[in-house]
């Protein structure tokens, strides 16, 4: 049962909540994506940083994979037309509501007829907006998220107008106007940054095996969502017979002929047939897809102990944070607005 | 028929996959035994398991660390392994295509690759059945393997951005149908009007790793009678 039947069987004042979208860069409808539907050729997609993204989530009472907003490099200002209660998370700094600065990672408060403003990102690239309730959107294949391949995807541009069934409005707040002080850590974005990978089926193909990994590349300007191009090494290659093509996972790093490295990212294709050197923990696919061209980055190619137990501190960190949020929100008496998918439910 | 014990590497594949590689000596067995691992795993119910890849003589699994390990995967991969493949029938499909001019613009390209004339290209490609070894992306795309093409045909040197939905492209030995606007490196020959990946469809897809599919010349005058859904074309 979705959260809008839910909501119904209850009877509760579900309320169809709207927002006008007054300026909007690079921003469009996103969720976790299609996974499970490499059968019938289907990529992943879904948000370039899912961390950020079920986060941001998680801060609303939303469940971890429903609909949100992604802010790709750019800015985003809209006008609320409904109280709303949102959280922004990722790339932005700081969010304005009324001219007003407020701190990313928290659940903020927008009252009816504000102007909330996320600015573009100094540094990182994406930025999530998640708003309490169902945004309406139409999904193929289980996602609202874009996928270029299916020529699919919401773009928010202005003037236009988007709704959300939500239970959520300012009456719930008495005279409580306080803030919520959750202080999660939000992460931070640099022009140098450091990737953890495990060792690729193909290690064999560079000289040096992953050492020859070492050094600093940089993310080029070709990159995109399907992949990241690095230059910056002379990598040292075997000769070697060809590769079939064959599954490739998200994180893949591949060399191609020429001896350039790519890092599949969400959107790649599923098979391919270049050398996997390494492959991109969890967390690291996250951080690269915040990588903005020019980022340095190096890798360092870790034991799949350490892999685990960085993915392990990630998921104890979000399941920690989800239960203070429905702890909160009980406390004010806003228990309806916890999506019975919510990650305290699992926590 | 793959063999009961099917000689096998199984590669850790990042923190949340693994790679299964047949090494049997026989092509076809190992192709035989991608595709019936990849069966199996995807009708396990196996908690934690997300998605699988069956290739040519791989199979791609991943998984959810929170709900399984490299350990447990590979256990059920090490159980499954053995299993015959289900027997289907092999349905063929009649893909009728347009070759060469703007339909085809490498045509003339892979012909001199083969040192054939394209006239005999185009009899080659659609004189026999290809087979259908997997389904991939862009967008289910079929892989297929058929007749014998006298060179392996290279990549596109610079790969397109956008290639037209019913592309008919070679690369290796292999060609491949793309059904979306997708980038594509792989020399275009034909172009088919059939739209075959339709979302109003369950699956999207009407053919399956192991069906075959024909090809059928027509020409430009024809091209508008089967610009249409795949479901609603008979041949």
């Amino acid at each position: 049962m979705g959260c809008l039947e839910q909501a119904i069987s209850r009877g509760k004042t579900l309320s169809t909540a709207t927002i006008q979208v007054e300026r909007a860069g690079y921003v469009v409808v996103q969720d976790l994506g299609r996974s499970g539907l490499a059968a019938i050729g289907i990529s992943a997609n879904g948000a370039g940083d899912q961390n950020s993204a079920r986060l941001a989530n998680t801060l609303v009472g939303n469940a971890d994979g429903a609909a949100l907003i992604e802010i790709i490099a750019s800015e985003l200002m809209l006008t609320a037309h409904s109280d709303l209660l949102i959280a922004i998370t990722g790339a932005a700094k700081k969010v304005e509501i009324n001219s007003i600065s407020h701190n990313t990672h928290e659940t903020l408060v927008v009252l009816s007829g504000s102007t909330v403003f996320i600015p573009a990102p100094k540094s990182g690239q994406r930025t999530y907006l998640a708003i309490n309730g169902q945004i309406k959107a139409p999904a193929i294949l289980g996602s609202v998220g874009p996928d270029s391949f299916l020529d699919f995807g919401q773009r928010l541009v202005s003037g236009m107008k988007l709704e959300i069934e939500t239970q959520f409005n300012a009456g719930l707040m008495g005279s409580d106007f306080s803030l919520f002080r959750f202080n999660f850590p939000a992460p931070n974005y640099s022009s140098e940054i450091g990737l953890l990978a495990t060792v690729g089926p193909d290690a064999d193909r560079l000289k040096a095996g992953v050492a020859g990994l070492a050094g600093q590349f940089t993310v080029l300007p070709q990159s995109d969502h399907v992949g990241m191009r690095l230059s910056g090494v002379d990598l040292d290659l075997v000769v070697a017979g060809e590769i079939l093509s064959r599954g490739v996972p998200i994180g893949a790093i591949e060399i191609t002929p020429s001896g350039e490295l790519i890092i599949l990212l969400r959107g790649r294709l599923l098979t391919a047939g270049y050398p996997v050197v390494a492959v991109l923990t969890r967390s690291a696919i996250d951080q690269a897809s915040q990588a903005i061209p020019g980022t340095k980055i190096s890798l360092e190619v870790v034991s799949m102990e350490v892999a685990r137990r960085e993915l392990a501190q990630k998921e104890e960190a979000l399941g920690k944070l989800s239960l203070r949020v429905a702890q909160a929100f009980s406390t004010r008496g806003w228990k309806q607005l916890l999506s019975p998918d919510h990650a305290s439910f699992n926590s | 028929m793959a063999k009961l014990i099917a000689e096998h590497i199984c590669h850790e594949y990042g923190d949340s996959g693994i790679l299964v590689d047949f090494t049997s000596a026989d092509y076809e067995d190992r192709w035989q035994q991608a595709q019936a691992l990849g069966n199996a795993l995807r009708s396990s119910a196996e908690p934690g398991l997300v998605d699988v890849v069956s290739t040519y003589q791989n199979v791609f699994v991943s998984f959810n660390q929170l709900l399984a390990s490299h350990k447990s995967i590979m256990d059920v991969i090490e159980k499954l392994i053995e299993s015959k493949p289900a027997p289907r029938v092999a349905t063929v499909f009649n893909i009728p295509i347009a070759y060469g001019q703007e339909y085809g613009p490498h045509l003339e390209f892979v012909a001199k690759a083969c040192g054939l004339t394209p006239k005999q290209v185009i009899e080659l490609h659609s004189g026999e059945d290809w087979t259908i070894r997997f389904i991939g992306s862009p967008v289910g795309a079929p892989f297929l393997d058929g007749p014998k093409i006298p060179a392996s045909i290279p990549r596109l040197t610079t790969p397109l951005a956008r290639m037209i939905p019913g592309s008919v492209a070679l690369s290796g030995f292999q060609t491949i149908i793309y059904n979306a606007p997708s980038p594509g490196g792989w020399q275009v020959i034909g172009r088919t009007p059939v739209q075959l990946f339709d979302l109003k469809q369950n699956p999207p897809v009407p053919y399956h790793p192991g069906d075959r599919i024909r090809f059928k010349p027509i020409s430009q005058r024809e091209w508008d009678a089967w610009n249409k859904p795949f479901h609603e074309v008979r041949l």
